[in-house]
C-alpha cells in the first residue's frame, strides 16, 4: 500500500467506515469499495502498522474481521474504521447531520435533538442487547441483533406512556419527549434510522429491518468504559434503581430460543 | 439425502418416550395397528426437512445470519407448490417452539438414575423484533448428524480419511473430508471466540478448561495428519496412480486444487490454535468481573429523571455517536461523464534556446509604435495640445503596415509611454467627438480626449 492508497483508503473509510470485500446475501458491493478492499486485503503488516498509526493521530482505529467471524462469508473480509477511547474526536467529524435528522421542525433546538436521539438510542440498544441478554463485550453477537422499525417505535411509545403514568411527566426532559404530535414520532425514529445507516451503525438486511454492524458492536464494546459506562447511575443512586444493571446469567444453550408465533 | 433413515430409526425412541404405560402392566405394546397418529402422508415432516436444509444453506454462505422468513417460506413453496403461506409457517412454528424432554441419567457421585430434563428441542430460533429466523445451535448439530458429521472431537477421523482415501484411490473424497474439517474448526474458532468475548464468566472456562487437553491434542494430530497427508501427495507414486485415476473416472478434480484443499486446512488450523492460546491467556491474565448486561430502557427512564450532565452528554456523544466527515474528499466517481481523462506526459525535450529554431519571434508593438511616433508626436505637443481626431489624421496608427488603433489611444490614455521630460496631462472635454473614416476598416467614432504637455522648467498651462 503506497501512499496515494493509504489516501484513498482513508478518504472512503472516512465516509463510509466499513470495507466489505465479499458481499453478503443482500448487498451489494460498489466499485470503489471492491478496490480499497483489495488495497487494504493486501496491505503488509508494516503498511497497516503505518497507516494504524497514522490514524491514531486522529483518534481513529482500523479494526479488521475475517471469514471466521459469524455474519461473514467464506473469503471475505470486513475492515471498520472505530473509534479509540484514548482518542479524542477530530474536528473534521461533527455532529451536524445528528442534529439536522434528529429535527423535525426549524426552530427546534439542538438540545432538543440531542435529547431525542439519546433516549431512541437507549431504546434501540434495548432491542439489541437487553432482550437477548447479551453483554456489551459479545461482539459477534451482532448477528443477533436484528429489529423491525414497527418495533423501534412501539418501543418509544411504550416509553412515553411509562413517562406519563408513572408521574415524571414534569421533568425538563421528559417535557420534550412528551411534547409530539400526530406522526411526529414515527418521523422521529424515522431520522434516527437513517442517521444511523448513514454513519454505518445500522444496516438495513429487509424493506424496514435493520441490524447492528460489527462496526457498531466492535466500537460500543471498545468504548464503553469512556462513554457508555459514564451513564449508569453510580454509588447510592444504584441501589434505588431497580435491575439497571442485570447480574450475569447463567446461559441456556443459545441466545434467542424460541417464540411461539 | 440421509434423514429418513436418521429419522426413523429414533422414532419408536421417541413412542417410549412419550408412552403411558403403567410399571407392572402387560408387556403388550398398546397400538394394535402399525399406524401413527397424524395424516400419515408425510407432507408436515418433508416441509420440516426442506426449511432446515435451506437454512443450512444459507447457514454456510453467512454462518449465524437472520434469514427472513418470507424468504424461507418462498422456497418451500417452490417445492411444494399447493401449500399456502400459512401451511410453510406451521412448520416453522413447530420446528421453533422448544418442547420438554425427559430423560434419566446417573447422578455424578452416586449410581442412582435421576430424573433429568432438556428444553434444547427447538431446531429454529425466531428472531424477537423481526420476522426473521436461523438454525439453532441444536438445529445445525441434528443436520451435521443427519449427513454423518459429528462433534469436533471427531474432526481427527476426518482428518484421517483423507490419509485413507489417498492410499485407496479415492480422490474424490478429499476435498468433501476437507471440508468438513473446515466447517469444524470453524465452528471451534467461534466457540472460542465467544468464550473469550464472556471471558469473565466461570461457567464458560469451566466448559473449556475441562476438555482443555483434550482440544489442544486433537487440533495438534489433525495437525499432523494434513502434514502427512501433504506430503503422501506429493511422492511420484501417488501423482501417477492420480494421473491414471483421473483419465479413469471423468472428474474434473486437479493435483492442484487437492493440495489447496489441504493447505486451506492447515491455514484454518493455525487461526484455531492461536486463538485457543488466546483464550487460555485471556482467561488466566483477565480480571474475573461478570460480564452485566445492562437495561437500557431502564436507564432511559433513569435518565429522563435524572438528565446527565453536559460533560457526560458529550463523552457520550464522541464515543457513540454517529458522526459525519465535514470534509469534502474528491471522489473520482464525482466527475465521470465530465471530465475525461488525460494521463499527462512529460516533455522531456531540454528547455534550451536555438536559434535555429525557426520560430519568429514577437517584438512588442507598442514600443515599435512609440518609437516610430513619438518625436512627431513630441513636436506637435510643443506646438499646442493634440487631439485623437489630429492623430488620427496624421495617421499615427499605422505600425508595420498594420492598423494599430489600440496604440494610439493606449498613448492617449498612459502619455508616460512616451518618455517625454515634460509632463503630459489628458485633458477632457466634453463636448467634443470625433468621427473619422479609416479605409478599408469603416468609421470610427467617440470622445476626443487631448495630450497636453506642460513642460518642466515653465510649469505653466497653455
Amino acid at each position: 500500500m503506497n501512499m496515494s492508497e493509504m489516501g484513498l483508503s482513508h478518504a472512503f473509510l472516512l465516509q463510509h467506515r466499513y470495507v466489505e470485500t465479499k458481499p453478503r446475501a443482500n448487498r451489494k458491493i460498489s466499485a470503489e469499495e471492491r478496490e480499497i478492499g483489495k488495497i487494504l486485503s493486501m496491505a503488509n503488516v508494516d503498511d497497516m502498522e503505518a497507516f494504524n498509526g497514522f490514524l491514531e493521530g486522529q483518534g481513529l482505529m482500523l479494526v479488521e474481521y475475517d471469514d471466521m467471524t459469524e455474519g461473514i462469508p467464506p473469503g471475505g473480509r470486513v475492515f471498520v474504521l472505530v473509534r479509540i477511547p484514548s482518542g479524542d474526536v477530530p474536528e473534521f467529524l461533527s455532529l451536524e447531520r445528528l442534529y439536522e435528522k434528529m429535527k423535525l421542525r426549524d426552530n427546534e433546538s439542538n438540545d432538543t435533538a440531542a435529547v431525542w436521539f439519546l433516549h431512541i438510542w437507549l431504546l434501540h440498544l434495548a432491542l439489541i442487547y437487553t432482550v437477548s441478554k447479551r453483554g456489551i463485550s459479545e461482539v459477534s453477537r451482532y448477528v443477533d441483533a436484528v429489529f423491525t422499525k414497527g418495533v423501534l417505535i412501539d418501543s418509544v411509545k411504550n416509553q412515553l406512556a411509562a413517562i406519563r403514568s408513572g408521574g415524571s411527566q414534569d421533568s425538563p426532559v421528559a417535557k420534550v419527549l412528551l411534547d409530539e404530535k400526530g406522526d411526529d414520532l414515527n418521523r422521529r425514529c424515522k431520522g434516527f434510522l437513517d442517521l444511523m445507516v448513514d454513519a454505518g451503525l445500522l444496516e438495513i438486511v429487509e424493506k424496514d429491518t435493520y441490524q447492528q454492524t460489527i462496526l457498531s458492536a466492535c466500537e460500543l464494546n471498545l468504548n464503553y468504559e469512556r462513554g457508555l459506562a459514564n451513564l449508569l447511575p453510580v454509588g447510592d443512586a444504584l441501589r434505588d434503581i431497580n435491575g439497571i444493571i442485570m447480574g450475569s446469567q447463567k446461559e441456556e444453550g443459545g441466545g434467542v430460543n424460541g417464540s411461539n408465533q | 439425502m440421509t434423514w429418513i433413515p436418521f429419522i426413523s430409526s429414533v422414532v419408536r425412541l421417541i413412542d417410549l418416550h412419550d408412552s403411558g404405560h403403567e410399571r407392572g402392566s402387560p408387556a403388550t405394546f398398546g397400538r394394535s395397528r402399525e399406524d401413527r397418529p397424524g395424516l400419515n402422508d408425510g407432507l408436515w415432516l418433508d416441509v420440516g426437512i426442506c426449511v432446515l436444509e435451506y437454512l443450512r444453506d444459507v447457514d454456510a454462505g453467512a454462518s449465524g445470519a437472520f434469514v427472513s422468513i418470507n424468504s424461507l417460506v418462498e422456497h418451500v413453496r417452490d417445492r411444494h407448490n399447493n401449500l399456502t403461506d400459512d401451511d410453510v409457517r406451521y412448520a416453522i412454528a413447530v420446528l421453533s417452539t422448544p418442547s420438554i424432554f425427559y430423560y434419566l441419567a446417573p447422578d455424578d457421585c452416586d449410581k442412582a438414575l435421576s430424573i433429568r430434563s432438556t428444553k434444547e428441542t427447538a431446531l429454529i430460533e425466531r428472531s424477537r423484533q423481526a420476522d426473521m429466523c436461523r438454525l439453532s445451535k441444536i438445529g445445525r448439530t441434528i443436520i451435521s448428524l443427519a449427513h454423518g458429521y459429528a462433534h469436533f472431537a471427531y474432526a481427527e477421523g476426518d482428518a484421517t480419511k483423507i490419509i485413507t482415501a489417498i492410499k485407496w484411490n479415492n480422490f474424490d473424497d478429499i476435498p468433501k473430508a476437507c471440508a468438513g474439517i473446515v466447517q469444524k474448526l470453524i465452528g471451534l474458532w467461534q466457540d472460542i471466540t465467544h468464550a473469550i468475548e464472556l471471558a469473565g464468566r466461570d461457567d464458560i472456562i469451566t466448559e473449556f478448561d475441562k476438555n482443555h487437553s483434550n482440544y489442544i491434542n486433537t487440533l495438534k494430530n489433525i495437525n499432523e495428519v494434513v502434514h502427512t497427508a501433504s506430503e503422501l501427495i506429493s511422492l511420484q507414486d501417488t501423482i501417477d496412480r492420480f494421473n491414471a485415476w483421473q483419465e479413469t473416472s471423468n472428474s474434473t478434480l486437479s493435483l492442484i486444487s487437492l493440495i489447496s484443499s489441504l493447505d486451506r486446512v492447515s491455514q484454518v488450523l493455525e487461526r484455531v490454535q492461536r486463538k485457543f492460546s488466546e483464550f487460555i491467556e485471556a482467561v488466566h491474565t483477565f480480571k474475573r468481573t461478570s460480564v452485566n448486561t445492562v437495561c437500557f430502557d431502564r436507564l432511559s427512564s433513569y435518565l429522563i429523571e435524572n438528565p446527565p450532565s453536559a460533560n457526560v452528554l458529550d463523552s457520550i456523544f464522541k464515543a457513540h455517536a454517529p458522526l459525519n466527515s465535514t470534509l469534502a474528499f474528491i471522489d473520482p466517481a464525482d466527475f465521470k461523464g465530465i471530465l475525461a481523462q488525460k494521463v499527462y506526459e512529460e516533455e522531456a525535450d531540454d528547455v534550451v534556446f536555438n536559434d535555429s529554431d525557426g520560430v519568429e519571434i514577437q517584438t512588442f508593438s507598442m514600443g515599435e509604435f512609440v518609437e516610430t511616433y513619438r518625436d512627431e508626436i513630441i513636436d506637435e505637443l510643443s506646438r499646442g495640445p493634440v487631439s485623437v481626431a489630429t492623430a488620427i489624421d496624421r495617421g499615427w496608427f499605422i505600425v508595420n503596415d498594420g492598423i494599430k488603433l489600440g496604440y494610439t489611444f493606449g498613448i492617449f490614455s498612459l502619455p508616460d509611454s512616451l518618455n517625454s521630460s515634460g509632463v503630459i496631462h489628458v485633458l477632457f472635454n466634453e463636448d467634443s467627438k470625433f468621427i473619422k473614416s479609416i479605409s478599408g476598416k469603416g468609421n470610427i467614432s467617440g470622445e476626443d480626449v487631448m495630450l497636453e504637455i506642460l513642460l518642466e522648467r515653465e510649469g505653466k498651462h497653455k
